[in-house]
Parts: C-alpha cells; structure tokens; sequence
C-alpha cells in the first residue's frame, strides 16, 4: 500500500532521513517509533507531501506521491496530528466536515457523513454538532481530531502522536477506542509516537528508527523477543520481556478451568485420589455461573491433595477478559498470588483460566530465540 | 469581598454616584451670561428649577445612597439604572428650560453648564454603568440603554429647547462653516485611516512573515508614535514646505508646509501602530497547528486564506482600525493648528478668544463622533467574528 524506496530527506545541511526502505501492507498499523529527532515524523509527512524527500520516492498503491497534486492527495489521506490543529473558528460539524467542503459534496450528504463519524468516534451528533473547539476537552478534540480525518473515508490514516497531549488515563481510553476503530474500520494507517507502551499496543508492525535510520521493522512481539541491536535493546528496556506480554492476547492462551458451584465446594477438603501432579485451582461459581470465590490446591506434608479453606473473590480484581494482554493477566497472577487467573466474560461468567506456567513457557521461547 | 454575601457589601459605585449626585444641589447648575465674553453669574438649581424639581433631585440622591447598600439583585440594578436615566433627564430639561427663561427677551444672553450639571450627567452615567456592566442582559439592551441620553439630547436639540445654552448659540452663528469643518474632519481621518490600513495592514503581514522585518517595522511605527502629535505635525512643515517649494508639481497638487498635505502625513503615521500591531498578531493567533491542519487536509493557498486565514484574522486587523479610527478623529482636531481645518478649528478659535463655549461646541461633536464610530465598528466588528472565537457571553 505505501513503499518507501531509498527516501532520503535533509533539512538545511542535516540529514532527517538518511535513505530508508520499507513498506506498509494495507489495513495493518505500522507504528513508526524512535527518540526525538530521529526521522519518525519527518518520514509520515513525507507520505502526504507535507515534505518533499530530497532523493528516493514514495509509493501510494503503486503510484509514487509525487506523481498525485498534493492538495488531492493529502485530501485523500487522513491526517491526525499532536496538537490536533483544530480551526478553532469552526464548529465541531464543521471541522468534521471540511474535506468533503474541499471535495464539493452537496451539504445533505456532507452533514449526513459529519453524524455518521461523530457517532462512530461515541460524541452524541445532536450535543456536539453546534460545539466549538474551545469548548470540548482534550480528548473530545482528539476524537474530533480523528473524526476529520475519516471525513473522505480515505484509505490511508496518517496519525502524528495523536494522542501525546492527553493525559495518561485518556490516552489508554483512546488507545482502546482506536484500535476497535481499527478493528472495524481496516485503514493502513501509519502512526508516529515515542511511547513503546502505545506502540505495542496499536502496532501491527513497528518501525524502529534513530538518525533517519531505520533499525529494526517487525511485529512488536519479535522486537522485543529479539532486539536487532544494542540500542534496540536499551530502547526496549530491560522489562522488554514484560512488554511483550503485551502483545498477546489472553483468549489465544485460554485454557479449560476447573468451576464449581459454592454447594459442591462445602466441605470439599481432601480430593479422593489426591496423588500429586498438576491440580487446577477451583474456581467457585454462582447459580449463574457467576466467579465467587475459589479454592486452592495444596499439598500437604504428607503429599496428599487439600484444599484450603474457601476464599471469596470479586471478579473485576482477579478476572482477565480474553481480549486482555497476557500482561494483564500476570499482574492479576501475580497481585493475587496465584498460578493462574480466571478468564471472566463481561458479565462476570469463568471462561478459562491463563496459567502462569504458560506465560513463563511463552516467555522462555520467545526470548531464547 | 467573594466569601461573603452580596448583600452584606456596600456597592461603591452607587455610592460614588449618589455623592455626585448630591453635588448638584450644591454647586451652580448653570451661569448666566449677558453676551458671550461677559462674565456668568451662577444659577443653583432650586433657582433654575424650583421646589418641585430641586425636592426630586433630592429624592434622587438619596434613594441612590440607600440603594447603595441593597443587595445586588436585577430589580435593584434596573432601579439604580432608572435613577440615573430620570437624573439625567431632569438635569437636562431644567437646564433647558430655565435657560430659555433666563435669557428669554435679551438678544446676546446665554447660559452656560457649570459644575452642578456636569457632575450630575457623571453621575447619572455611573449609576447607569455601573449597574448596566454586570446586569445580565442583551447587547442590543446595552446599547440601548448606552443611547437613550443622546437621544434624548437630540431631541431636545432638534425641539429648539437647549438653544439658550451658549454652545448652541455658537453653532447657530457658524452653522454654515460647522458643516464643512465636520466634512473636512470627517475626510481628514478617513483619508488617514484608509492610508494606514493599505499600508499598515501589507506591512504587519510582512513583519510576521519576515523575520527581518519584524523589528524595523516595529521599531519604526512605536518611535512614531512616542512622538507628541504637535510636535510631528510641526515636524512636517519644513520638509513639505521645501519640497512646495523646489517641485512646483508639488505645489500645483496642493502640497504644501501647512494645510491638508502635512496633517494627512502625520494623521497617517499615526494611524499605523494599531493597524500593524494587530495585523502581525492576527496571523501571530492562527497557530501553527492550524495551518498544519489545513495544509494537511489538502487545502490550496487560495483555500487555505478562505477558510482559516481571512476568517480569523480579519475580525482582530479590524480592531487595529478601529482604534485607529478613534485615535485619528482625535488626532484631527490637533491638525487644525497648521491649518488642516475640521473641528479642531473651533476648539483653537474658542481658546484663541478666550470664548470656552465655543470650545466645548468644537469638542462635543468630536466626542460624539468618536463614541459613534467606535461603537458601529465595535458592532461591525462583532458580526463578523466567527462564533467559536467569541469569548463566553459576559
């Protein structure tokens, strides 16, 4: 979909972009990530002629960019960036509405699109149509921000740390909001951020880069299983192993649990054929197959199978949904202090369980290589 | 003051206008002059006008120092607002009419406001302003409001009911020369502002555009502007004077040491600081972000000064020409002393003949004018600002 072929780009003498190749596939997020200066944005705008490369070209469907007028192009390329760039003299509908104002769509169909992506991005049209910039919140203007961008429904989104000027816990809410955008929407977007957290969340590859080079470009589970070199690796940090967690899911590592209603587990002290070997913990439920509580296995001096008394739960504080990293999951492992956690549905029923075994199983080989 | 209740706290300013207030009553209203050089005599106002309006007056006065103490809630706002419209009025109708009896019968006898009147229009205005500025109403109430004393004014003006008052006496002897130094006024500080904002407005564009430009052009247009405006319009007359005098195109053009050409010059000069400054920060307030923003959805230049640039600049350039509207009517009057003519010539004349009435009839319609324009242009101004840049309704 987008293909970079030996670009270089230099500013005033100083190299941005020192000769890079790489190429996007459609409908995956590529995260492009490095420190300050290194090439990251400079690279985005090269997509979208916001810059011109100074050697090398870039493709667009097989097309180089340079071949589309630039005011044609970048309308057909969503662009998302930091400081949202609002035009602060525009209503909410209005700045939503501004591509498909550029490309002349009569005013019935442009306002019909305008609710359509207020609704999609979750702000209620009939409330925030008539709003101006200066009355929405950071992350209502990012939502917004991103709203404008879809307006064309272009193929490609181009988005330039768009979420560095909220605030911690709005960024995740974005982040999760953006990649079930993502999920339904399908674009090939390319996304520029200096948060690894964010990248390996959203990326479905990850681009590398320092002094306008690129040093690795993978799936964000192999950068930071194998980092390509020393920097890589110090870029990653040392709980690489820990980050990556965060690439997978918990429902892809789902195992059966063991459930029992709370009547059955009274008096449930010695398991008859209690003789060693793996022993789940059992999970207690309710009439509606709602988590209670639990009973955990141990063996007792004399090798022989016990449960220990009965220990009540609330869900949200042990449970893990299977769209959930496995991150997640052994921070609720190891918070409780257990070997495994439960998979719990939204309304709290025990689909499986993610056991610890597993994740350090995971770990190990994918390090090791 | 914020932690208590409004109700517990003495409202300063209805306090400060029933003091004014009181004064009326004890300074003269108005002086009586037998012709215009005569000395006055002064008149109170239970004199001018009896029992009857001097016990209203007083009833005025004491009703707003009561209320200066009342809570400030709407129906007290609107009282205190009534209080002020009624003083004014009376002020103005008894001015008026006692005048006429005053001098009814003597053919160069006149009347002329004194201290009494004036502090009672202070007063009526800060009654009025004081309460109108945090009332919570429209503009078009406000302005209203704001208008009603010239109003009322000018019907008693157009009625023949101030004409014993000595400035109207000075108008009616010079009504023809009135209206063509109100026209020259009037052409002098367009013409200046209209020269400043062709100039000035390129030029605040090329000092946010040009970094090179930015401090020259500054430093250019304040230094102008320290300098006092008699001294620049003496300034010009040696340069024109020598040039009337060497190019006898020039002269053939009218140019000359005194007279229009140099008091446009200086009049413009002046003119420029506001509309400069505000054009270079109008384009200073688009944020870069913005243009970003609209360069990145694939907006043309064209596109780019329709939809972003003229939207949000024009409205705060138009404000530099505001205030240089109202800094340039002012300036006029000044020009008059190296001959430009306008209202100013009245002001000159009445000092030159130690005549203040004319003065003052050379000053209000300068006032006036002021307040006039600034307030359409404000309106103008207003209309033309896109709703999301408004501040939140005060």
């Amino acid at each position: 979909m987008i293909e970079f072929r030996n670009v270089v780009k230099r500013y005033r003498g100083q190299m941005a972009v020192d000769g890079i190749s790489f190429s996007i596939a459609e409908a995956e997020v590529c995260v492009l990530i490095g420190p300050s200066g290194c090439g990251k944005t400079t690279t985005l705008k090269l997509i979208n002629r916001m810059l011109e490369p100074s050697s090398g070209e870039v493709l667009l469907d097989g097309h180089p960019v340079a071949s589309f007028e630039p005011e044609e192009l970048r309308r057909g390329i969503g662009y998302v960036i930091q400081s949202v760039g609002l035009f602060p003299h525009m209503s909410v509908a209005e700045n939503v509405g501004i591509v498909p104002r550029l490309m002349k769509w009569e005013r019935s169909r442009r306002e019909k699109r305008t609710d359509e992506l207020l609704e999609l991005i979750g702000l209620d049209p009939a409330q925030y149509r008539r709003k101006y910039p200066s009355e929405l919140s950071g992350g209502e203007a990012q939502r917004v921000g991103v709203a404008r961008a879809l307006a064309a429904d272009p193929p490609v989104l181009l988005m330039d740390e768009p979420f560095g000027a909220v605030d911690p816990l709005n960024r995740e809410i974005l982040q999760l909001e953006f990649a079930a955008l993502q999920r339904k929407l399908r674009k090939t977007v390319v996304f520029v951020t200096h948060d690894l957290d964010e990248a390996i969340r959203l990326g479905d590859h990850v681009v590398i880069m320092r002094e306008g080079r690129i040093l690795q470009h993978d799936q964000p589970a192999e950068v930071l299983a194998s980092p390509a070199n020393e920097f890589v690796r110090q870029f990653v940090g040392v709980d690489r192993a820990l980050k990556r967690l965060a690439c997978f899911e918990v429902g892809d590592y789902m195992k059966r649990a063991e459930t029992i209603t709370r009547e059955e587990s009274f008096g449930r002290r010695n398991e008859p054929n209690g003789d060693g070997g793996e022993h789940p913990i059992l999970w207690v439920t309710n009439r509606d197959q709602a988590l209670v509580g639990m009973l955990e296995p141990e063996l007792n001096p004399g090798s022989r199978l016990v449960y220990r008394p009965y220990v009540a739960l609330h869900p949200d504080e042990v449970g893990v949904r299977p769209a959930a990293s496995l991150r997640e999951a052994l921070s609720r492992i190891l918070g409780q202090g257990l070997r495994a956690a439960p998979v719990i549905s939204d309304e709290g029923r025990v689909l499986g369980e993610v056991r610890l075994s597993d994740i350090e199983e995971l770990n190990q080989t994918g390090i090791a290589r | 003051m914020i932690h208590r209740h409004p109700g517990a706290d003495l409202e300063k300013t209805t306090l400060l206008g029933a003091v004014l207030a009181g004064v009326t009553l004890l300074r003269p209203l108005f002086a009586f002059k037998e012709n215009r050089v005569a000395l006055g005599e002064p008149v109170m106002l239970p004199e001018a006008g009896g029992a009857w309006v001097t016990g209203a007056v007083a009833g005025l006065v004491l009703a707003a120092a009561l209320l200066s103490f009342a809570p400030q809630v709407n129906r007290v706002r609107w009282a205190k607002i009534s209080i002020g419209m009624l003083l004014f009025v009376t002020l103005v109708i008894t001015l008026g009419r006692s005048g006429s009896q005053t001098v009814a019968g003597m053919e160069f006898a006149r009347i002329t406001p004194s201290t009494g009147f004036w502090v009672g229009v202070l007063a009526s205005f800060v009654l009025v302003q004081g309460s109108l500025h945090s009332a919570p109403v429209s503009n078009l109430v406000r302005s209203v409001v704001g208008l009603a004393p010239f109003l009322v004014v000018l019907i008693l003006l157009a009625g023949g009911m101030l004409d014993s008052l000595a400035p109207v006496q000075e108008y009616y002897t010079r009504e023809a020369r009135f209206v063509s130094e109100l026209g020259a006024h009037l052409w002098l500080s367009g013409a200046a502002v209209l020269a400043a904002s062709v100039t000035g407005v390129p030029l605040g564009i090329l000092a946010y555009r040009r970094r090179m430009a930015e401090r020259p052009v500054f430093a250019v247009v304040n230094g102008i502007q320290t300098i006092p405006s008699l001294a620049l319009f003496g300034l010009m007359i040696a340069p024109l004077a020598y040039l009337s005098r060497e190019f006898p195109v020039l002269r053939s053009l009218g140019i000359r040491g005194i007279g229009n050409a140099p008091a446009l010059i200086a009049l413009t000069l002046y003119a420029l600081l506001p509309v400069v400054r505000n054009a270079y920060t109008s384009l200073a307030v688009i944020r870069g972000s913005v243009i970003e923003a609209g360069k990145g959805v694939g907006m043309s230049r064209a596109q780019m000064l329709r939809f972003v640039e003229v939207p949000i600049a024009v409205p705060i350039i138009l404000s530099g020409v505001r205030v240089s509207t109202v800094q340039a009517i002012g300036n006029t009057a000044v020009a008059a002393l190296i001959g430009a003519g306008g209202l100013g010539t009245f002001v000159f004349q009445g000092l030159g003949q130690g005549a203040p009435d004319l003065v003052v009839m050379g000053v209000i319609p300068i006032v006036l004018l002021s307040v006039f324009v600034d307030r359409s242009l404000a309106v103008v101004i207003r209309a033309l600002t896109p709703r999301g840049l408004k501040g939140a309704p005060s």
